[in-house]
């Protein structure tokens, strides 16, 4: 639970910040928190409590945007599910791989988002820009999200783990 | 039996938390799609959460921004600003509607019967969270159900159009900005009298769209609601034109307008207590609390 919120707790910075300095920037320069947070909980926390942050991530950012309510919590689910699968099969692991998913995450979400909501308009040649700034952007970040993720939640997560792991394995011998 | 469920459970619950978000995502869309209306109950909570939690959130910024001398020494001078502000816009707004009166009165004096004119109080509201995703324009404002704003009422600034409350919760409202893609406002300009279709493409500029090709429309000319959609008060300043654009393929006109008012320097912002006739009727068949009908006045007809 502790990761959890911590996940959450991170997510919620990021997001104050984009949402401080968008004002003062050009759109796309700065990365999306919350697809970032998608993919750094898809590489460091699997399971159900991987889902339930995810979700918790999605809705912050519903809460935060003029979106259709629920949407972000959808495609955040989608793009944690996308970086589990993606894991073994591009070595998520490794940047070289991230990067451009994280890349091509970035573009799947804003088609979505215009087919589910209308969002940006691919017609437009102002929108072209924008998203190829903002996919490159977060391409970038995400290397760093996902140390940070990583790293907060495997010091919240060991005291957890250690304990469970004692529990688990009472009679057998520790190594 | 059990190992089965173990092994499933978490696509499980990945699909229904998926299914769950699409059902929020569908109802939400429709509640959109009517031009806005108060959220339900669950939606509602969450905005409600939202703005308290955007307003701490965005407290810093907003420190580092108006600097500490806003919120200490300068408290009296900035109510008094703000006081003066509000007071400025609602003399502008009217203002600007006593110039439409003067255009109607000469050019359509025969049908001056039918305009219908009025006067709304104003109440001063305060952003406290910017859109974090870029495909999306909107904010959040300060101001809810308890101050009367309701889905559905015009947004202004002492220089123009905002945009429109899309939701509304008891003490937060959601609006959407001009430059929304989901936004579009029936507009005219000024001085021809040009009509067509402002919208939003997700951009800092907004494309009007001319309802008659080869219509009069320049640089420079000020674009204004028209009153037409029924949604905002006619006369409101929209902005100006900034690039008339001659493409021979297209059926309609179209040009680039610069908005009247800095969206990104929104600080604070006036919600309209007025919703339009045609928010209004869709309001009443779903059961809605009427705006404050008290508060609107038709107006003498120019002339008369």
């Amino acid at each position: 639970m502790r990761a959890i919120l911590t996940a959450w707790l991170f997510t919620a910075l990021g997001l104050w910040l984009v949402g401080a300095v968008a004002p003062w920037v050009p759109r796309g320069v700065l990365p999306d928190p919350a697809l970032l947070a998608a993919v750094a909980l898809g590489l460091h926390m699997p399971g159900l409590r991987g889902i339930i942050a995810v979700w918790g991530v999605g809705w912050q950012q519903d809460f935060l945007s003029g979106a259709p309510l629920g949407l972000f919590a959808l495609l955040q689910l989608l793009a944690w599910t996308a970086t589990r699968l993606g894991e073994r099969q591009l070595a998520l692991a490794r940047a070289v791989a991230l990067v451009p998913f994280t890349a091509a995450l970035t573009v799947a979400q804003a088609l979505l988002v215009t087919a589910i909501a209308g969002g940006p308009r691919f017609d437009d040649p102002r929108t072209l820009p924008v998203l190829v700034l903002h996919a490159i952007v977060n391409a970038l970040a995400v290397p760093f999200a996902s140390r940070i993720f990583g790293a907060a939640v495997g010091r919240v997560d060991a005291p957890e783990l250690s304990r469970s792991g004692m529990r688990f394995d009472a009679g057998a011998p520790l190594r | 039996m059990r190992e089965l469920f173990e092994r499933l459970r978490v696509p499980l619950l990945l699909v229904l938390l998926a299914t769950l978000s699409l059902v929020v995502v569908a109802s939400d869309r429709r509640v959109m799609a009517s031009g806005a209306q108060e959220r339900g109950f669950l939606p509602g909570v969450l905005i409600e959460i939202a703005a308290p939690v955007q307003k701490v959130l965005s407290l810093p910024a907003e420190l580092a921004r108006s600097g500490w001398g806003r919120y200490v020494a300068l408290q009296g001078v900035r109510g008094e600003n703000e006081r003066l502000t509000s007071r400025v816009a609602a003399l502008e707004e009217e203002n600007l509607q006593y110039r439409e009166a003067l255009v109607e009165s000469g050019r359509l004096q025969r049908i001056s019967e039918m305009r219908i004119d009025f006067e709304a109080p104003m109440r001063p509201a305060q952003v406290v969270g910017q859109d974090v995703s870029p495909w999306f324009r909107s904010v959040l404002v300060d101001r809810g159900g308890t101050d009367g704003v309701r889905s559905g009422m015009p947004v202004v600034t002492e220089t123009g159009v905002v945009g429109l409350i899309t939701a509304s919760s008891p003490h937060a409202g959601r609006t959407m900005l001009l430059l929304d893609a989901q936004s579009a406002v029936d507009a005219l300009v000024q001085r021809s009298r040009a009509r067509g279709i402002v919208r939003g493409d997700g951009t800092d500029r907004l494309s009007f769209e001319l309802f008659v090709r080869g219509d009069d429309v320049q640089v420079g000319d000020i674009v204004i609601t028209s009153g037409f959609g029924g949604v905002y008060p006619k006369g409101l300043r929209i902005g100006e034109i900034l690039e008339v654009q001659a493409d021979g393929e297209r059926l309609l006109q179209r040009a680039l307008i610069r908005p009247a008012v800095d969206f990104g320097r929104l600080e604070q912002v006036f919600v309209m207590l007025w919703r339009g006739p045609t928010l209004d009727l869709l309001y009443e068949g779903a059961g809605d609390t009427p705006a404050p009908q008290a508060d609107l006045k038709p107006a003498e007809a120019p002339g008369s």
